[in-house]
């Protein structure tokens, strides 16, 4: 049942947001009007924010959150209720909401700054009362221009009803916060680099130790960067309590995600399921999700966490979606994101897509990035136009290990930052299950697809 | 407090290390040479270039890991020498070379590229690379000095580095991303610093190179030898580099105690001077009937001779006079004052153009750089290190980065007000309070107070200053004093006795019997002597490599004091002084003799010669002994050696100065030696961090004594005897009892003048090096907006300003300069002029029309 079918400013239709038995971040976006204020606050608005406020201490809070086994949603999935854990005592504290959403096929916190920016600013306000935060800053992805907009308008809303600024709801808590558009760089969702870039220089990651923001973050001061789709779950938890969230799911893998399907997929879009209980079988092929691919076309590979994850094929596409599950099977859930590839599609110009998009958005500060990411580039563009040498296989593996050594998932690195380390999945799982493709672009000299 | 051990396995090697020693900096000190570019010891670690990857056991088994962020920590296991430690090194300088240009033979760092050597000892012989490579516009100039080419950039981020955590002028960074990342200064901004010429020393390849050196060798070619920097008295430690007798280069050697391997650009690119043969004085000079003509030095000294005898003959052994700028090395310094003091007998000696008073307080208390930087509190008096010592500026960041309390003052703003815990103002009026005022603000707590002290404002006598410091030391007896002195070697020519109230050695030196007195220091000091000068009371005054217009006389005048008696110049370079001379003597600059040098802490430095001397110039000492020769006194002074075995003698300073002393340190000791402490071994040379330097071996003073070198030398003289010292306090007390000093009154429309030193003066040597004649700036007068507003003048408004003498210029307005001063920046040496030598000079504007 297709829904949410409303319109952007440039006319583009907007993904819609699937179906779930259990809604927990997209339960407003069945409503056309789900961005306005009006319908925040008919549909529970803030009555999360009050209840934490009013009722609960933010150990209380960040205790639910806890038990609530709440993974981060921006793609390491690393526990967000043990990230708030490891801030480091300090006067000043920051939280910083993650929405530079840029990977290539990834565009499930854009539905949620667009169609619920009032749930995104609720659930920022609640995570910067738990870890004592009194300035919180949303960073967007510079080309969300609706979702810039309308994330404003949430804020100023707030303030104006009282939810933001000095004293919320006379509880003695208060919390500014700004919304920063990021300037078009890729990088700066990495989150280091998302601080550097919030502290006016340039996008580079920042070198570890220390290895989390908690401990220093944002001008020096212990920082929680979350995730959109991440806060977005705390008015759900705040109001159901942290049990309610971890009897969905299962294992570790508790609540609900949004599944960002897209590729050559009859029916591609956002999704919210609950954890674990479906397959990418169900997901791609069901009648609720994405129904199929095209008649005819078999499915050759799918990528199950965006474009940096190791492919999966349809050997893959029973296990269920689930972090561990997909991680013991070598790759990761990340962003959410499914990209589907059936046989009509190039496995080679694919790879190389992927290779370009990360070679483009390199900071350049490390050199196996910057040299080896642009270099694999240019060996695949050279293989997909029909100028390869059969040695460039070898020879791309080998510059993949130089910057991933070994090539083994989870990633090792030669580099400061895993953006890097995002390319060798691709290259070597299109090389190791397509080489007679890669082979026959070389011995035909064109693509055969094309 | 000693550094705590951690215990560490590298390379199977258990070792204690201390705790936050960076891992590369563990290896190194066991011989294990990690390669590395992005890593720099003098820079804060940045981890970005991949070279220097090493595998560290952590939590989680090995993994590889940069050696240069990651510090040694206990337990912690490190191996170098795995295939996957080869593996990723050899992948990372694939990847640095994959767009490199590969055009060694014409890069200037070819023969001494740490990319060059890394990729010879770490890469493979061949590429895999066979796509287009990068391509940029080049080589860009990113300033008058530096030219910038993108293509052989490897993006190791030191210069970026240097630029704004060394320098604090954050004029370079990268632009654009990923493959496209380069360097580059901001839109149209030069890379104007003073210390811009460091970017080509530490850059990995050749991507920043000099525009005065472009081209001129290959490193293979040149001759070098370490040696000190002679533009002022920080006495930064240099390799001078020269091919076919001309200086090409000179790059800085690591010095722990000095400059860190860090140069200014005056410093660095202050060469071609020495090799501008149209600047230079090449032969001696004779003024016969009014014409200059060139005559041999057996000729020149002889008129010399004749000239000294006739005025002792008429008017006693004062009316022969010395003046000397304080840039004579230690051994000319000491010759000439030999000849001056023992052999003339005058008493008129000053070396120091009137800074011995400062000198005399200094030498008793001195601090090492390294003592002042840690002190308690530093209190900076009338000194901007950034512009007369400026590699101390550097040095002060970083210590007040690291929490040095610093207290300024100063006149007017300097570099040193933004760094400062509190700026006092320098004002006439408050002269006889200041001491008290600096006092209060010392905070309280362990460690020692230093004063830094300096010559900033020229138009204020140094016995101003001298007041000053010798009030703070009443006050605090405890403090010691660092000195930022301007003239390279002024500190040495007072401890060779080159000055109004001290005896060689500046200590308990004793009086040899045939030395009649020290210089007078009530009638011994330059402004005095040129008064008397131009009185007619000299008959002879001789001037040591000094350049009275720099001193702040007109031509005009200095013409005038050249018929009312004899001007005799020792001289490098050609100048108005040089030509208003009767006898002008071809004086071998520091570069052209063996020889030492004292910088402003009081370490004795060794100066290497590089070239043959130009033309006809001899060393100074050389000179002075053959002066003397004439006089019918050789001085017995015959070689270098000889002021060795003599200097020895005088104690005091140089009590236990051995030769043996220059083998175990890279810095020169202090003096006296029994202050100083050598420490351990000196660091060793490391071909990534500075490039181009071969050896640090050096030349340094001679001390052979009794082979005579010089074929002018008549060997008549006996060699030096010891000689029978009595006791005697050095009268260095009678310098301070005399320095009481009439600031003077300013008249109704009057200000007090600031006339602040700058790195860019436009004196004789400047003026004779295209590199840095151009960064001499416009003359500007900067008066306070209610002075410009008294004066019915608007910014920007030509003015003219008087006082000794007229000069014209434009006024600025400026909030930061105070209603009782008349700021006068701008180095054409007119403004030079306008200090009267005596007092605080006072000064007058009046408006132009039109």
């Amino acid at each position: 049942m297709p829904s949410g079918l409303g319109r952007t400013r440039s006319g583009r239709r907007e993904p819609p947001p699937g179906r779930c038995s259990v809604r927990i971040v997209g339960g407003r976006l069945e409503h056309p009007d789900s961005h306005t204020l009006e319908r925040f606050l008919a549909t529970g608005g803030n009555n999360s924010f009050r209840k934490a406020l009013l009722e609960m201490t933010p150990e209380a809070v960040a205790a639910e959150v806890l038990t609530a086994n709440l993974l981060g949603r921006g793609g390491a999935g690393f526990e967000a209720g043990r990230k708030w854990g490891m801030l480091r005592k300090a006067k000043r504290r920051y939280l910083v909401v993650n929405g530079d959403e840029s990977e290539p096929a990834t565009f499930k916190d854009h539905l949620l700054v667009e169609r619920d920016p009032h749930q995104l600013v609720e659930g920022a306000s609640i995570a910067a009362y738990a870890i004592g935060a009194s300035l919180a800053v949303i960073y967007l992805r510079g080309e969300f221009a609706l979702g810039l907009e309308r994330v404003q308008e949430a804020i100023n809303d707030a303030y104006r009803i009282g939810a933001l600024g000095r004293d919320i709801f006379g509880s003695g808590f208060s919390l500014d916060i700004l919304l920063q558009p990021g300037a078009g760089a890729y990088i700066c969702g990495e989150e280091t680099a998302l601080l550097e870039s919030l502290e006016g220089k340039r996008g580079f990651p920042r070198i570890k130790p220390p290895y989390f923001p908690a401990v220093i973050g944002l001008y020096g001061a212990p920082t929680i960067v979350n995730n959109v789709e991440t806060v977005s779950n705390l008015p759900w938890i705040v109001e159901h309590g942290g049990e309610a969230f971890k009897s969905l799911g299962s294992g570790r893998s508790t609540g609900t995600r949004l599944f960002a399907l897209s590729g050559q997929v009859n029916r591609p879009g956002v999704y919210e399921v609950e954890m674990t209980k479906i397959t990418f079988r169900d997901l791609i092929f069901g009648e609720e999700y994405g129904q199929g691919l095209a008649p005819s076309r078999n499915l050759t590979a799918f990528i199950p966490g965006g474009a940096s994850s190791p492919w999966f094929f349809p050997e893959h596409l029973d296990l269920p979606l689930g972090q561990d599950e997909v991680a013991k099977a070598g790759s990761m859930l990340g962003s959410g994101s499914v990209i589907v590839m059936d046989d009509s599609s190039c496995p080679v110009r694919s790879a190389w897509r992927i290779a370009r998009f990360f070679a483009r958005e390199s900071c350049g500060q490390c050199t196996p990035c910057r040299e080896g990411g642009t270099w694999i580039d240019r060996i695949m563009e050279r293989i997909e136009i029909g100028n390869g040498r059969e040695e460039d296989l070898d020879l791309l593996l080998d510059l993949c290990d130089n910057i991933s050594p070994g090539v083994v998932w989870p990633p090792a690195q030669t580099t400061i930052c895993v953006l890097g380390p995002s390319i060798p999945p691709a290259i070597s799982a299109a090389i190791s299950r397509f080489r007679d493709d890669f082979l026959l672009h070389i011995k035909e000299g064109r693509c055969p697809h094309a | 407090m000693p550094d705590e051990l951690v215990s560490v396995t590298l390379d199977g090697q258990v070792v204690q290390v201390a705790k936050g020693t960076p891992i590369i900096e563990a290896l190194d000190q066991i011989g294990v040479h990690v390669p590395r570019f992005c890593y720099h010891p003098r820079m804060s670690a940045v981890g970005v270039c991949r070279m220097c990857l090493v595998e560290v056991s952590g939590p989680r088994g090995f993994s590889l890991q940069p050696s240069c962020y990651l510090s040694v920590a206990e337990g912690m296991e490190v191996v170098t020498t795995s295939e996957a430690v080869r593996k990723a090194q050899g992948g990372v300088i694939e990847f640095l070379l994959a767009n490199h240009p590969l055009d060694c033979p014409v890069c200037d760092k070819g023969g001494e590229c740490p990319l060059q050597d890394q990729a010879f000892a770490h890469g493979a012989g061949e590429t895999r690379y066979v796509e287009e490579k990068r391509h940029y516009a080049k080589p860009i100039p990113i300033s008058r000095l530096i030219k910038l080419d993108r293509e052989r950039c490897i993006q190791c981020d030191r210069c970026t580095r240097f630029a704004d955590e060394v320098a604090g002028e954050a004029l370079l960074d990268f632009r654009g991303r990923g493959n496209a990342i380069r360097i580059s200064t901001f839109s149209s901004v030069e890379f104007d610093s003073y210390f811009s010429g460091n970017v080509t020393q530490i850059c990995p390849v050749g991507a920043l190179t000099a525009t005065p050196y472009r081209f001129k060798a290959r490193p293979w070619d040149l001759t070098q030898s370490a040696s000190t920097c002679g533009w002022c008295s920080f006495g930064c430690q240099v390799s001078v580099q020269a091919s076919q007798n001309e200086l090409t280069r000179v790059l800085g050697i690591d010095s722990d105690a000095i400059n860190h391997s860090w140069l200014c650009d005056r410093g660095r690119f202050g060469i071609s001077e020495v090799n501008n043969r149209d600047s230079r004085v090449l032969s001696p000079w004779l003024r016969e009937g009014g014409a200059r003509r060139e005559v041999s030095w057996t000729r020149a000294v002889g008129a010399i001779a004749e000239v000294v005898k006739q005025a002792k003959a008429r008017n006693g052994n004062a009316s022969v006079a010395v003046i000397g700028s304080g840039r004579l090395n230690l051994e000319d310094s000491y010759a000439w004052a030999k000849l001056a003091l023992d052999v003339i007998g005058t008493p008129l000696v000053d070396g120091l153009l009137g800074q011995g008073g400062i000198a005399a307080t200094w030498f008793e208390r001195a601090a090492s750089i390294e003592q002042a930087l840690s002190s308690r509190a530093l209190i900076a008096l009338n000194v901007d290190p950034k512009e007369e010592v400026p590699v101390l500026h550097l040095r002060l960041r970083e210590a007040v980065r690291k929490g040095l309390h610093l207290i300024e003052v100063n006149s007017t703003a300097t570099s040193l007000s933004a760094m400062a815990a509190t700026s006092i103002q320098l004002s006439p009026d408050k002269v006889g309070e200041l001491a008290e005022v600096v006092m209060r603000s010392v905070p309280g707590g362990e460690g020692d107070v230093v004063i830094l002290v300096g010559g900033l404002n020229r138009a204020m006598d140094p016995a101003v200053t001298s007041g000053i410091l010798q009030s703070l030391v009443a006050a605090m007896p405890e403090a010691k004093i660092l000195s930022a002195l301007g003239a390279a070697n002024v500190h040495g020519a007072f401890l060779a006795g080159l000055s109004p109230g001290v005896l060689p050695g500046a200590g308990e030196g004793a009086l040899p019997s045939s030395w009649r007195a020290p210089a007078d220091s009530s009638r011994a000091n330059y402004a005095n002597i040129l008064r008397a000068a131009s009185a007619g009371e000299v008959g002879v005054l001789i001037l040591l490599d000094c350049d009275l217009e720099e001193a702040g006389v007109a031509p005009a005048a200095i013409e005038a004091l050249g018929e009312r008696c004899a001007l005799i110049s020792l001289a490098s370079y050609e100048s108005a002084t040089s030509r208003a001379s009767a006898v002008t003597l071809p004086l071998a600059t520091w570069s052209e003799a063996r020889g030492s040098m004292v910088n402003g802490e009081g370490r004795m430095l060794r100066l290497g010669e590089q070239l043959e001397p130009a033309g006809l110039s001899k060393p100074g000492w050389v000179a002075a002994s053959l002066v003397a020769s004439d006089l019918g006194n050789d001085m017995s002074i015959f070689t270098a050696g000889d002021i060795w075995a003599e200097l020895k003698t005088w104690g005091g300073a140089f009590a236990g100065v051995e030769p043996e002393i220059f083998n175990s340190t890279l810095d020169g000791p202090l003096l006296p030696v029994a202050r100083w402490n050598a420490g351990g071994p000196p660091r060793a040379l490391d071909p990534v961090a500075t490039p181009g330097i071969a050896s640090v071996r050096r030349q340094g003073p001679d001390f052979r004594a009794g082979a005579v070198l010089d074929p002018h030398a008549t060997g008549t003289g006996s060699a030096p005897t010891a000689k029978v010292l009595t006791a005697g306090r050095l009268a260095a007390a009678d310098a301070r009892a005399g320095v009481s000093v009439e600031i003077g009154v300013a008249g109704e429309d009057e200000a007090w003048l600031v006339l602040a030193r700058r790195v860019y003066e436009a004196d004789a040597r400047l003026a004779a090096n295209p590199a840095l004649a151009s960064f001499v700036r416009d003359d500007r007068v900067m008066v306070s907006p209610a002075r410009l507003a008294r004066l019915g003048a608007d910014d920007g408004d030509r003015v003219r300003v008087i006082g000794s003498v007229e000069i014209e210029a434009v006024v600025h307005s400026d909030a930061s300069i105070p209603d009782w001063a008349i700021a006068v920046e701008g180095r054409t040496i007119a403004v030079m002029h306008l200090v009267d030598g005596a007092g605080w000079s006072r000064v007058r504007l009046e408006r132009l029309n039109g």
